[in-house]
């Protein structure tokens, strides 16, 4: 066994309590090492959480802010991102509230402070005490920076790209350990992939909305809207989905080659007066000529623009004019509008253009479909009177008896010609409704014509109000009409050769009345029309009762027989 | 042929004076008018006809909806007169009941064919609801017997033969179908 000397003894002694504070201090820094670690930990999953529950990056950063206060005992801490150019940072969020009026509002270029430069350098800058007297230093008053003596600025670093910048102060000295500048870091590269991961749940939802305008636009194309309604819902859609101030859909009239305005989304009616452009004038003009997207930052500083005066008045700034095409030709164009001045994205150029093409489908689909249902329409009229005139002739037949076949064909010629008189007016007037006065003057030309009585003179007459009635009734009292001056006529003047025939309308406070009124021969005495089994009367009665819910008489006064319907104002 | 009572509806009352000459011609009663849906279904409800001619359109209610009424009520077969003659409409009125339908303009030599067809089918259709409701006794029947004739063969120690004879004879004596008999053997027991 060796034998040590005192000093031997003394000197192994001194060295193992060398390794002893050695060790001491080793386990001292191990557990800071591990508080940090856990205060780290704690404080990740902090932002985890709250990156988890809220989505948007403004609700994101002032959570990150306090944090890293709270996580490195600072007084102040403030977060920066870059912009969408990503030259310049923009305050985005702070703890103090004093500095909170700020937010969103200052802006430092790459370079430009320490924070500017931590971004340019993706560096940390830690300043124990007077700041401001670092180099870099820029002096912001809104900042208060000048009462804050230390500074940790940390870059915000993702995928080696530096999105912005978390500084935290404190207004005495303060050292920054490495743990601390550790704990800064690592929070600053979390919140860069949470910021990250918002902003493409940000852009997931913008094309989502984006998309899901498209689809609105396309289901209108399978359901039965008709035209106003199709483009009244294209605008809507597009303006609120995409957040424009107004939208406004002008359709190329091909005769006039002219844009007009045809739909409106907008707060005030001033828009939708806006008169008819040529196609090639203006901006809208210009984009159904070439088929191509405009857009204009300010509609105000545009020399092309024809309406500096709604502009003004509206509040409109930039403007993005899309072609409405339909294979290749241009059907239309659809403005829209935004109150603040807007730079489109090429990504929203493509969505407007893709709406485009979708609303110009649309167009063409509604336009076929009404005309497809114009189409089945008069298929059904045609048809409804294809049947209603085999219905006369039938009951001709049943009615005809041992009659001469031309009389008898006679009668059914001047009913078909009844019928024949109702379309003529519906046909050259565009309404729906048609003028009892101009069946009237139809039906006494026709009389007047196919009169087979040379030896007979008589003056016809037509007088009374305008009233309009529905196609249907129209038709009905045209058919009556025509059976009461064909009777007029027929038994009038079967032994007069001279007189007149009048057809009178009349208002009274609760009816109409028509009159058919002939000075011709009396009926004979025994006449009753309730009894009477002439097809004309069955026709008059029928008519009369079943579509007017009215009521038919025939008299003599003095020397005039007067035939009648009298039937309920609706 | 029997003279049939028929109810016509359409809104045009020259296309119903039509319709009732030609029927009345064939030595048919026209019993009652309608010129809109809502009353052709008051009107149909009222004298219970042997058939119905409808119109497609026809004011307040059309003729597919009226149908649908007066089949679901089992009044009287529907013989739809018709100026569309598109496949959505034959659908929808299939599936309203309709039993025949004409198209616009009709021939008079097509009106009867189209009628009897209609009458045929509505009685094939009664036939076969008959069946059924009988069928439906008959299975409801079976399954009472069953299990009155567990209960009895619990409780009296029988034979399935004897348990069945039983509720028979039970049924014979009492004149009340072996249906009635079975259930009340049943709610007995659950008391």
């Amino acid at each position: 066994m060796v034998k040590l000397t005192p000093e031997e003894l003394a000197r192994l002694l001194e060295k193992r309590e060398h390794e002893l504070a050695d060790a001491r201090q080793r386990i001292r820094q191990l557990e800071e090492a591990l508080d940090a670690r856990a205060s780290e930990a704690a404080a990740l999953r902090r932002i985890s959480e709250a990156t988890g529950h809220v989505v948007t990056t403004d609700d994101i950063l002032p959570l990150i802010a306090e944090i890293a206060l709270e996580v490195t005992g600072t007084e102040s801490a403030l977060v920066y991102l870059f912009n969408d150019a990503r030259d310049t940072l923009i305050l985005r969020a702070a703890t103090d509230e004093s500095v909170k009026t700020q937010i969103g509002k200052l802006r430092l270029k790459v370079g430009e402070g320490i924070t500017g430069w931590v971004a340019r350098e993706k560096r940390h800058v830690s300043l124990a005490s007077e700041a401001w007297s670092d180099e870099r230093f820029k002096f912001l008053p809104d900042l208060q920076e000048d009462r804050y003596q230390s500074i940790l600025s940390v870059p915000l670093i993702w995928r080696e790209e530096c999105i912005g910048v978390i500084n935290v102060r404190t207004q005495a000295p303060h050292d920054y350990t490495k743990t601390q500048v550790q704990l800064l870091s690592s929070i600053a590269s979390q919140v860069a992939g949470a910021i990250q991961a918002s902003r493409k749940v940000r852009d997931a939802e913008k094309s989502a909305t984006h998309l899901s305008t498209v689809a609105e636009v396309s289901r209108t194309i399978t359901s039965n809207l008709y035209l106003e309604e199709i483009l009244q819902l294209a605008v809507a859609a597009t303006a609120q989905t995409m957040n424009f101030k107004i939208v406004a859909l002008r359709l190329v009239d091909e005769d006039k080659r002219q844009l007009v305005v045809k739909a409106v989304h907008a707060t005030s009616k001033e828009y939708a007066r806006r008169p008819p452009l040529h196609v090639g004038e203006g901006l809208a003009g210009r984009v159904a000529e070439t088929g191509k997207v405009i857009t204009v930052l300010d509609v105000k500083k545009s020399a092309d623009y024809k309406f500096a005066d709604i502009a003004l008045e509206q509040n409109l700034t930039s403007l993005a004019c899309v072609p409405l095409k339909v294979r290749d030709r241009v059907i239309g164009v659809i403005n829209c509008y935004t109150e603040r001045p807007h730079e489109f994205t090429e990504n929203e150029v493509a969505v407007l253009m893709t709406l485009g093409n979708q609303i110009a489908v649309a167009i063409e689909n509604a336009k076929l479909m009404v005309k497809g249902a114009l189409l089945q329409e008069m298929h059904h009229r045609v048809k409804n009177n294809l049947q209603q005139i085999a219905s006369l002739l039938r009951l001709q037949k049943h009615y005809a008896g041992d009659r001469p076949a031309t009389e008898v064909l006679e009668e059914s010629i001047g009913r078909v010609m009844a019928v024949s008189a109702v379309h003529e007016l519906l046909s050259r007037e565009d309404l729906d409704t048609i003028s009892v006065r101009k069946i009237a003057e139809h039906i006494v030309q026709a009389t007047k014509q196919s009169l087979t009585l040379p030896n007979k003179r008589i003056d016809f007459r037509v007088e009374g109000p305008e009233l309009r009635l529905s196609s249907h009734q129209a038709n009905s009292v045209a058919l009556v009409l025509n059976e009461m001056v064909q009777n007029a006529v027929e038994h009038g003047f079967k032994i007069a050769d001279e007189g007149s025939i009048l057809v009178r309308l009349m208002e009274k406070p609760d009816d109409w009345l028509l009159e058919v009124v002939n000075t011709g021969d009396a009926p004979r005495p025994d006449f009753n029309p309730d009894k009477h089994h002439d097809l004309g009367l069955q026709i008059i009665q029928g008519l009369v009762r079943g579509d007017l819910q009215g009521v038919f008489s025939l008299v003599r006064e003095g020397d005039e027989t007067i035939a009648s319907i009298r039937w309920p104002k609706t | 042929m029997e003279p049939l009572r028929i109810v016509i509806a359409d809104d045009e009352p020259i296309i119903r004076m039509d319709l009732r000459r030609t029927l009345e011609n064939m030595g048919h009663i026209v019993a009652g008018e309608a010129g809109d849906g809502r009353q052709a279904i008051e009107v149909t409800r009222e004298l219970k006809p042997d058939v119905v001619i409808l119109d497609v359109k026809m004011p307040h209610l059309d003729g597919i909806d009226a149908a649908k009424v007066i089949s679901t009520e089992g009044i009287a077969p529907v013989l739809l007169l018709t100026a569309y003659s598109d496949r959505e409409l034959v659908e929808r009125a299939k599936d309203a009941g309709v039993f025949a339908y004409l198209i616009k303009p009709f021939k008079e030599a097509d009106l009867m064919p189209a009628i009897e067809i209609a009458m045929a089918r509505f009685e094939e259709m009664l036939e076969i609801e008959k069946e059924v409701a009988d069928l439906e006794n008959k299975l409801e029947t079976r399954k009472a017997v069953d299990r009155a004739k567990g209960i009895l063969m619990d409780m009296y120690g029988l034979k399935e033969q004897d348990a069945f004879r039983r509720i028979q004879v039970q049924s014979m004596n009492t004149r009340k179908s072996m249906r009635e008999i079975a259930e009340a053997i049943i709610i007995a027991n659950s008391v």
